[in-house]
């Protein structure tokens, strides 16, 4: 394994993002909602569709969904800006990656320590490890390397890193305690103005450091044809039936149901179109994270991610609920950039 | 290259700042900063912090300059290639 999972932000406001696809709001009002247009999205001259990223103001920090960053050990690495202004507070963070669970979990952070300056402190838990300065109106791509205890129990060590280049790295083995086994990543309210962050991608320790925290992009590529389903799924599968519900920007309003589910119905969709849809053929594709949202009752589900010659990479199974949205998500390393990706949401 | 020994002060959260004397007071020093500061080593029984900083970054008060070899005297090996 190596990419666990990635996210490209889309056109969802802050109502969805919260009430059914997980991510987590620190505080309210203020600015808090998707931004796109060119200087406010990280992407790259051939790109042929719409980018977004989520624009917060001051103190507005928000959580990604939970329990998707590698537990224990691995890289989290962002692509954000700060337009105009920096804001300074410990809650506020560019990044943070904590432990969840007691109130002695390891932590690793970035905020900003002088907003009139661009000066940024880097943490090991209750350890500082040094500062850096970045510019504003820029995007950088910053990625924090962790070890909450699975080397060394009892032991935090983090590596920083800021455009492919390493800034910092400490170990902090006087308070931590134990191994960190949900981790949780924060960011966001790192400007007074606008403060931007287009993407995440989380790593376990497959892949090395160097190449975790090389910038590279994310972008959302949406099922463009239907492959097949089992069961009695109502939009049937043919043509674009269910694709038309299910791909592309979150719409709660719309889903392809089977009303009597039975272990193994799926769904299968496809995008067989990945280079237009990318506006090239990459060269590298580190992996694809299918994300699924769904509801329901007694029953459980997976979502799966595959080329379409391989083998399928399996969510954990989850179960749905009514009250809103389940999420689940699964990611594949088996991807290339000439792949036809399927993906896959099934009742187990 | 300049390399300090500094205070420490423990802020409510819990994170150990770097600190400078004001009036007598030990208070956080975070704001002073400047950046490109590599932190070598947190001394909790002395409640300092070893820090090589570049040459931009005054001394505050409360801080004592050092050299790398008096560093490696107090914590021998801490700077390579002295």
């Amino acid at each position: 394994m190596a990419v666990v999972w990635s996210w490209a932000f889309g056109s969802e406001g802050k109502s969805p993002m919260e009430t059914y696809l997980g991510f987590e709001y620190i505080n309210g009002g203020g600015t808090q909602a998707p931004f796109t247009g060119a200087d406010n999205v990280y992407s790259y001259a051939s790109y042929p569709g719409t980018k977004y990223s989520w624009g917060t103001s001051a103190v507005r920090g928000f959580r990604f969904p939970s329990t998707v960053a590698a537990p224990g050990a691995g890289t989290v690495a962002v692509a954000l800006k700060a337009k105009t202004t920096w804001f300074g507070n410990t809650s506020s963070p560019l990044l943070l990656i904590e432990g969840v669970g007691d109130p002695t979990d390891m932590q690793a952070l970035m905020y900003v320590s002088n907003a009139s300056t661009s000066t940024i402190a880097m943490w090991v838990d209750s350890t500082f490890a040094g500062t850096i300065s970045l510019t504003l109106d820029d995007w950088h791509y910053v990625a924090i390397s962790y070890d909450f205890g699975v080397t060394t129990p009892n032991t935090a060590t983090a590596t920083f890193f800021v455009d492919g280049s390493q800034v910092a790295t400490a170990t902090d083995n006087s308070g931590p305690t134990g191994t960190e086994t949900k981790v949780r990543i924060t960011s966001g309210g790192f400007s007074n103005t606008l403060g931007l962050v287009a993407q995440c991608v989380a790593y376990d320790t497959g892949t090395s450091e160097a190449d975790a925290s090389a910038p590279i992009f994310v972008t959302r590529v949406a099922p463009n044809q239907d492959t097949s389903d089992a069961g009695s799924w109502s939009p049937a599968s043919g043509g674009t039936n269910q694709v038309a519900v299910t791909a592309g920007t979150y719409n709660n309003a719309t889903s392809v149901v089977d009303a009597a589910p039975s272990s193994a119905d799926n769904v299968v969709t496809e995008v067989n179109n990945l280079s237009a849809q990318l506006g090239l053929t990459p060269g590298i594709v580190r992996g694809g994270t299918a994300h699924s949202y769904s509801s329901g009752t007694n029953l459980r589900a997976i979502c799966s991610v595959r080329d379409s010659g391989g083998v399928y990479s399996d969510s954990p199974p989850f179960t749905p609920d009514e009250n809103d949205t389940t999420y689940g998500y699964a990611t594949s390393t088996g991807l290339t950039g000439s792949s036809t990706i399927n993906v896959k949401y099934e009742v187990v | 290259m300049a390399y300090y020994y500094t205070p420490t002060k423990t802020a409510s959260g819990g994170l150990i700042e770097v600190a400078k004397d004001e009036g007598g007071e030990v208070v956080s020093a975070m704001e002073d900063l400047v950046g490109g500061i590599h932190t070598l080593k947190l001394d909790r029984n002395l409640n300092r912090y070893v820090l090589d900083c570049p040459e931009d970054q005054p001394a505050l008060s409360g801080w004592d300059v050092k050299t790398a070899e008096e560093i490696n005297t107090d914590y021998p090996g801490l700077i390579e290639g002295v």
